[in-house]
């Protein structure tokens, strides 16, 4: 066998399995199958239940985010809004299968028009996006554009006009972006303008392990406040006046202020 | 069809479903972290082949697509088809979970942020030809390499074959088939099956995780007390003192949370009969003998032989795993081949908290030196340990790592507690709902 060929089983494999989460685990009659999925508004998915054969019945704790159905061994669901639900198939008392869904609401990138001067850069958070996210500009001798976390950074080229187009697997916003002619004004304003670096980055990225990639969640999402809220945030758990003996206010020992600032900063437009 | 371009379809067209890993089921919906576009256009190009889907390399891998962009191609050659946390394994000891539930795939990685994966262990490195050699006989080349295969074992003196632990002496210090094995031996001592007492031999430091020996000798023994088993449980540890947490962990052996352990340090292990489960040992006092009803040695660690067989460390020399920059995780021996994770030799903790973030160290760093730039001059990592120490609570350890340009070495500034890590002023409930954040966090970071 090639390494191709080999890449290519693999790969195959894979699709089935990202496909059907029926076949994901080694599922047996002795088993609960715990799993997680997201899917957007109108989306349907299947597993099949590992049971002894006994009669399946079935718990869903949000049914308007999710309706579920079990028929024979496999369980279906369609996502009907946004939220989440946890479904638990019991064969008897016995707990087979728990399967979390998540529901997302399509994406969304604000704000959808954007001024900036030649050579600096304007910034748009991209919100819920599903899939990988692809950003082009119409003219990318007026603005070229690319993607940084949840921002599409913009940046001017030439005095113009141009189109910025946005696309996760799903959906396509369109972000009207108007470059002006260099050298005049304050900077700031409108949509926030960024360095466009990767200034701060690295250093935020060790608060990810415990809020996620890019500050998105864990135990508090701490992206897209603004820098000095996040200060605040973080002087709090240095005065001890929050969660004082708290693994929070333990690590950030470990910083020099100008650290903190700089992650701030970051944090502030991932 | 191109592959890239298949797996690009895949993400994209799919059935517009992704699943992703999650091993633990939350019932609060926290933890965990959104998935992130690749970008298309960072001007960076190049390609980098990871060795080892591990907690580091897996990390490095998604790090290197999701600041680097499209243009730089990354290949992650694992012999596993899924991963296996070796984090809340002694949780499997106790029955709060099983395997199945510590697995992690490699779906979002490759469908997601397009990391192309290779399935195969690695037996060959070959630094002059920039080859490596696979056990099915084919090979890749690359023109940066990461290395990242975690630690291999020691035989125990008195030890035959590696097969011993698979069969009879189990030490579970890499989670799979032999913590399943451990886990059925205490059940044969709760079923009467077996008898004796717990015995557990913790290596010289520096060895993977260093609390966690500890944290296994108290969840078991809160186990052994909880569920009336006979039998204690004999901690044999060949360091002069408990390593890391010390008021915590004492206080636990002591009574303080119910169950008690008896500790021995400095004990050196001078012999071990995997049949009998007899493991003889010499402390201050002189040579004794245990015969155990349960017997998990945990053997000294280093990095994978395949890495000094390439020159990435010399055993000649002492040394027991890869020396390298801690601005870039580059070999200081290897040029152009970096080592993250356990198989690295640095004054950090071998643990998977500090892995990952040794993978985006490693991953910002390739990036610059693609674009012709010095690493960051000033990195800083972290590491964040939390602890059950019964079915119900926890602690936590945690340090921040600041690179010294006078030693060229990452060390906890003084600022931070005196230049020490701060750990949890004792075991409780709380700690233990932040240790299940934490962790889906940690993996999502990882894996998701
Ligand atoms: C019981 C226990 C509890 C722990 N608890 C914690 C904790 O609370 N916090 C914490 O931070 N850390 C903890 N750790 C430590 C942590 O698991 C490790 O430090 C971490 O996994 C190291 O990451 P790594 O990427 O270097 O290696 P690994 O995670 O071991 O990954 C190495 C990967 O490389 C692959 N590989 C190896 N050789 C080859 C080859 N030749 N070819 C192809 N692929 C190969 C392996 O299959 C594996 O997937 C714990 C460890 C144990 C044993
Ligand atoms: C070891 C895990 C861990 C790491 C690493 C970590 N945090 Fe936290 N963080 C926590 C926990 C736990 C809390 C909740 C504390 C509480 O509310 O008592 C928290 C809370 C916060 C909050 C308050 C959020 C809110 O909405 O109230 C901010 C801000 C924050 N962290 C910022 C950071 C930054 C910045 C970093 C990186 C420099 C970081 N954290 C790294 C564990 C961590």
């Amino acid at each position: 066998m090639t390494k191709l060929d080999r890449l290519a089983t693999f790969a195959t494999l894979l699709f089935s399995l990202a496909a059907i989460p029926a076949t994901v685990g080694h599922a047996t009659a002795s088993t609960t199958l715990s799993r997680s999925i997201v899917l957007l508004s109108g989306d349907g998915a299947s597993m099949t239940i590992p049971s002894a054969g006994g009669p399946l019945g079935l718990t869903n704790s949000n049914p308007a985010a999710v309706s579920a159905a079990v028929s024979g061994t496999t369980l279906s669901v369609t996502a009907l809004a946004p939220g989440k639900a946890a479904i638990v198939v019991k064969e008897g008392r016995k707990t087979r299968a728990k399967l979390k869904v998540t529901v997302k609401a399509p994406m969304t990138v604000a704000p959808t028009t954007l001024a900036v001067p030649v050579a600096e850069s304007a910034q748009a958070r991209i919100s819920n996006a599903f899939g990988p996210v692809v950003a082009t500009s119409a003219d990318t001798a007026v603005a070229t554009v690319y993607l940084d976390g949840e921002s599409v950074v913009v940046r001017g080229r030439a005095a113009g006009a141009t189109t910025v187009t946005v696309r996760d697997s799903r959906t396509t916003v369109s972000v009207a972006v108007t470059v002006s002619a260099p050298g005049g004004g304050s900077g700031g304003g409108g949509g926030g303008t960024v360095s466009g670096t990767t200034e701060g980055r690295l250093l935020a990225s060790n608060c990810f392990q415990c809020h996620g990639t890019y500050g998105s969640g864990g135990f508090d999402r701490i992206s897209g406040k603004s820098e000095t809220e996040l200060i605040e945030e973080l002087n709090e758990f240095l005065a001890g006046g929050e969660d004082p003996g708290g693994i929070m206010a333990a690590h950030l020992q470990g910083y020099t202020a100008a650290q903190l600032q700089a992650i701030a900063r970051y944090l502030s437009h991932p | 069809m191109k592959r890239r371009d298949f797996l690009e379809s895949l993400a994209i067209g799919g059935l517009g479903l992704l699943v992703a890993p999650r091993a633990l089921w939350a019932e609060d919906g926290e933890g965990g972290s959104a998935l992130f576009a690749v970008p298309t256009n960072t001007g960076i190009t190049g390609s980098v082949v990871v060795l080892g889907g591990g907690m580091a390399g897996t990390t490095l891998a998604k790090y290197l697509r999701l600041w680097g962009g499209t243009g730089v191609s990354v290949t992650l050659v694992e012999k596993e088809a899924t991963y296996t946390s070796n984090i809340m394994s002694n949780k499997v000891l106790t029955g709060q979970l099983t395997l199945p539930d510590l697995v992690y795939r490699y779906d979002v990685l490759a469908n997601h942020y397009g990391v192309s994966l290779v399935r195969g262990e690695v037996v060959g490195i070959d630094t002059g030809a920039r080859r490596l050699s696979l056990a099915d006989g084919s090979s890749i080349a690359w023109d940066r390499l990461v290395v990242a295969p975690g630690l291999e074992f020691d035989l125990m003196p008195g030890m035959s074959s590696a097969s011993q632990y698979d069969t009879l002496v189990p030490h579970a210090w890499k989670a799979g088939p032999q913590t399943q094995l451990l886990r059925n031996q205490l059940l044969a001592l709760a079923g009467g099956t077996r008898t004796g007492d717990v015995v557990m031999t913790i290596p010289k430091a520096p060895y993977r995780c260093p609390p966690g020996p500890y944290e296994r000798a108290c969840v078991v023994a809160d186990w052994l007390r909880r569920n009336s088993v006979p039998g204690k449980l004999i901690v044999l540890d060949a360091n002069p003192d408990i390593i890391v947490e010390k008021a915590n962990f004492a206080a636990a052996f002591a009574g303080g949370s119910g169950f008690t352990v008896d500790y021995r340090p400095g004990s050196t292990v001078t012999r071990i009969d995997p049949d009998t489960r007899t493991v003889e040992y010499t402390d201050a006092t002189g040579a004794h003998s245990i015969a155990a009803g349960v017997l998990n040695p945990i053997p000294p660690q280093r990095a994978p032989k395949l890495l000094a067989d390439a020159g990435l460390y010399d055993p000649a020399a002492g040394e027991r795993s890869a020396p390298v920059s801690v601005l870039s995780y580059e070999s200081t021996r290897v040029p152009g081949v970096h080592v993250v994770g356990d198989a690295s030799s640095t004054t950090q903790p071998k643990a998977g908290h500090i892995g990952n973030q040794q993978g985006k160290t490693c991953a910002d760093a390739i990036l610059r030196a693609l674009q012709g730039k010095a690493p960051d001059p000033a990195p800083v990592t972290n590491s964040a340990c939390f602890t059950p120490i019964t079915a119900t609570t926890a602690t936590w350890l945690s340090a921040v790592y600041q690179y010294s340009p006078e030693t060229g070495k990452m060390a906890v500034p003084s600022f931070h507690n005196g230049g020490t890590p701060i750990a949890a002023t004792g075991p409780s409930a709380g700690n233990y709902e932040d240790m299940l954040v934490w962790f889906e966090t940690l993996m999502s970071d990882t894996f998701g």
